[in-house]
C-alpha cells in the first residue's frame, strides 16, 4: 500500500525545475545537465538564447524530412495532374507543341512543390511538437510566468531515465539558481 | 600586414597559379593559332574565359557591397574576400582591351562589326545606335568607371574604418550600398547584352543579364567558401569561425543555384512557349546536335544534384563536403558559360566544337591562374578580417556563449 501511494505521488510529479537570473546560467546550467547525462528536459526564456537548443542536446528534427516527402508529392501530384489532363483526358493541341509538354508543366510543378512542402513542414511541426494544446504542466511552477519576462528556467523532467528526487534536487542546487521546485503533473 | 606574410602556404599557391596560368594562356594560344584558320579561336575561347573568369572580380564587387547593404554576420568572415576580388577589377579591364575591343576591332569575335553585315541584316541594322564599335568600346569604358568608382569607394573606406574605426565610415557604406547594386545591375545587364548577347545580333531576352549576374553570384559565393576553407586557420578568421559561418554560406551557395536555375529556365521557358522566329534561334543553337548533353549536363549537374545535396545539413556543416560541392559548382561554371557563349560562334550552331571546348577550357584556366595570383597579392595587403567592425565583436560574444 505504502508503495502504491508513492508510487502515485511519483506518477503526479512533472519534473524538478530551477530558476535562474541570467540567460548565462541558464545556458552553462543546461551544458552541465547535458554532460551529467539528463536527456529530458526543457530550458525556458524569454527570448532565443544562441546555443541553448544545441546546449540541452536538441539537433535533429523529422520535420525536415516530411518537408521532402511533402515537396515530393506535390511535385509527383503536378505533373500526374497535368499529365493526365493534357494528355489522357482532354488532349489538345497548342502551338504545334507535344501533349506532354514538360517545360510548361514547370510553373505548377514548382508552385505544388513548394505548398506541399509547406503544408507538411508545418503539419509535422504541429504533429511532432503536439502543439496547440491548451495546457502544460511547466505552467505549475512557481513564478513561472517570469519565463516570459525576466526568468530563465532549466525543468529536468520526471520521465528521465536519470531522474532521482533527491539526487536531481540536489545537482540543480549545486547550479547555483534562485530556486528549485517541484512541478506537480 | 606581417601577419599576412606569413599565410599558410599562400606563396607556393600563388607559384603554382602563375605556373597553371601562364601554361593555360600558352595552350590556349598556341592552339587557338595552329587550329583556327585566322585568330578567330583564340578571341572565341578567350572570350568564354574572359566572361567566366569576370564573374570572380565583378561578383567579389557585388558581394561585398551586399555585405553592407543587408548587414548580418554571415558575410562578414568573407569581407575581405570580396573586397580582394573586387580590387582585381583592373586585370579585367586589361583582358577586357584585349579580348573584347581586340576581338571586335579586328573583327573576329562580334558579326555587327562590319558594316556591310548590318546593313544586310535588316534587324541588326535598326540596332545600330546600341551595336556599334565606338558605341561599344564608350560603353565598355563607363561600365568599367562605375565599377571601378565603387570597388575603390568601399576599399578605401573600409581601409579608413580599419585605421580610425570611425563608424561613419560604416554608416556611408550602409547609405550607398543600395544604389550602388542598382548601378551594378542596370550597368551588368547592359555589359551583358554588349558582351555576350550581341554575339547573335538579332536575337534578344531581357532577362540575359540577370542570368549572367545569377552566375555570377554562384561563381564568388563558391570562390569565397573555397578560400575560407583555405584561410580558417588563420588569426582573425581562426577565433571567430564556426560551423555555423559554413552553413549560411552553404545555404547561400544553394539559393544561388536555384536563382540560376530559376533565370536560365524562365527565359528558356519563355522563349519556348512562345516559339517565334526573331527569338527561337538561340535555343535551336543550343540544343541541335550534342548541345543538348550539355544541356542536360547542366540540368542534373548544375542543378538538381547541387540543390539535392544542399538540402542536407551535413553537407553544409561539414567543411570538407562543403568544400567539395564549391569545386563542383566552379566546374560547372564553366559548363554553363560554354554553353551559353560557344552556339553563338559562327560554324558553333548546333554542335559541340571540341577543340573550343578544350581551348576554352585551357584559357578558362589560364586566365583564372593569372588572376588568381593577382588576388593572392591583393589578399595578402590587409588583414583578414575587418579590424573595427562592431560585426566581429558580435561574432566573438556569440562564440564564448556556444562554448560556455
Amino acid at each position: 500500500m505504502a508503495h502504491q501511494e508513492h508510487h502515485t505521488d511519483e506518477a503526479q510529479v512533472f519534473g524538478l525545475i530551477a530558476e535562474f537570473d541570467e540567460a548565462d546560467q541558464l545556458l552553462s546550467a543546461a551544458s552541465k545537465a547535458y554532460a551529467a547525462g539528463y536527456r529530458t528536459m526543457d530550458a525556458y526564456s524569454p527570448f532565443p538564447i544562441h546555443g541553448l537548443s544545441e546546449a540541452i542536446g536538441f539537433n535533429k528534427t523529422y520535420v525536415s524530412l516530411f518537408t521532402l516527402i511533402g515537396g515530393l508529392s506535390g511535385t509527383a501530384t503536378a505533373i500526374f495532374m497535368q499529365w493526365f489532363a493534357s494528355s489522357i483526358h482532354y488532349p489538345y493541341h497548342i502551338g504545334g507543341k507535344p501533349f506532354f509538354s514538360w517545360p510548361s508543366f514547370m510553373p505548377i510543378t514548382f508552385e505544388l512543390t513548394i505548398l506541399f512542402g509547406a503544408f507538411s513542414a508545418l503539419g509535422s511541426m504541429l504533429l511532432l511538437n503536439g502543439l496547440p494544446r491548451h495546457h502544460h504542466p511547466v505552467f505549475n511552477a512557481k513564478r513561472f510566468e517570469r519565463a516570459s519576462n525576466d526568468g530563465f528556467f532549466l525543468c529536468i523532467e520526471q520521465t528521465d531515465v536519470q531522474y532521482d528526487k533527491e539526487k536531481t534536487t540536489a545537482f540543480l542546487q549545486g547550479l547555483n539558481p534562485v530556486e528549485v521546485s517541484e512541478v506537480l503533473d | 600586414m606581417l601577419t599576412n606574410e606569413k599565410l599558410l602556404g599562400i606563396g607556393g599557391l600563388q607559384r603554382k597559379a602563375l605556373l597553371a596560368g601562364l601554361i593555360g594562356c600558352v595552350v590556349a594560344l598556341l592552339g587557338g593559332l595552329l587550329l583556327g584558320e585566322r585568330g578567330d579561336k583564340i578571341f572565341e575561347s578567350f572570350l568564354i574565359a574572359f566572361l567566366l573568369c569576370f564573374g570572380l572580380g565583378a561578383g567579389s564587387m557585388a558581394c561585398m557591397v551586399l555585405h553592407h547593404l543587408c548587414g548580418g554576420g554571415w558575410s562578414f568572415l568573407i569581407q575581405r574576400i570580396c573586397e580582394a576580388g573586387s580590387r582585381t577589377l583592373w586585370f579585367f579591364f586589361v583582358l577586357g582591351i584585349l579580348i573584347l575591343l581586340g576581338g571586335l576591332y579586328s573583327g573576329s569575335l562580334y558579326e555587327w562589326s562590319d558594316l556591310a553585315f548590318r546593313q544586310a541584316h535588316h534587324i541588326v541594322e535598326n540596332k545600330e545606335r546600341f551595336l556599334n564599335p565606338s558605341t561599344f568600346t564608350v560603353c565598355f569604358l563607363v561600365y568599367f568607371a562605375i565599377w571601378f568608382a565603387i570597388a575603390t569607394l568601399y576599399n578605401r573606406w573600409s581601409k579608413q574604418l580599419d585605421a580610425t574605426g570611425n563608424h561613419s565610415y560604416l554608416a556611408a557604406m550602409k547609405v550607398c550600398a543600395g544604389p550602388c547594386l542598382i548601378l551594378y545591375v542596370l550597368s551588368m545587364t547592359f555589359a551583358a547584352t554588349h558582351w555576350a548577347m550581341s554575339l547573335e545580333p538579332e536575337w534578344f531576352s531581357t532577362i540575359y543579364g540577370a542570368w549572367m549576374i545569377a552566375g555570377y553570384n554562384l561563381t564568388v559565393i563558391a570562390f569565397a567558401i573555397l578560400m575560407l576553407t583555405y584561410l580558417k586557420d588563420e588569426p582573425g578568421i581562426k577565433e571567430r569561425i564556426q560551423t555555423k559561418h559554413y552553413h549560411h554560406l552553404g545555404n547561400f551557395l544553394l539559393g544561388f543555384t536555384i536563382f540560376w536555375t530559376y533565370i536560365s529556365f524562365s527565359q528558356f521557358l519563355i522563349i519556348w512557349n512562345g516559339n517565334l522566329p526573331e527569338e527561337i534561334g538561340f535555343y535551336i543553337h543550343r540544343t541541335d546536335g550534342g548541345l543538348t548533353t550539355i544541356l542536360l549536363i547542366l540540368m542534373i549537374f548544375n542543378w538538381f544534384v547541387p540543390m539535392m545535396v544542399l538540402l542536407m545539413r551535413r553537407q553544409k556543416t561539414d567543411l570538407r563536403k562543403l568544400r567539395r560541392i564549391a569545386i563542383y559548382t566552379l566546374v560547372m561554371r564553366f559548363f554553363d558559360m560554354y554553353w551559353n557563349i560557344a552556339p553563338s560562334f559562327p560554324d558553333h550552331h548546333g554542335k559541340i566544337v571540341p577543340s573550343t571546348l578544350i581551348l576554352s577550357a585551357a584559357a578558362t584556366i589560364g586566365i583564372g591562374g593569372l588572376w588568381f595570383y593577382i588576388y593572392l597579392n591583393e589578399l595578402k595587403k590587409r588583414p583578414l578580417t575587418p579590424q573595427q567592425d562592431p560585426r566581429g565583436e558580435l561574432m566573438f560574444y556569440e562564440e564564448e556563449h556556444s562554448h560556455a
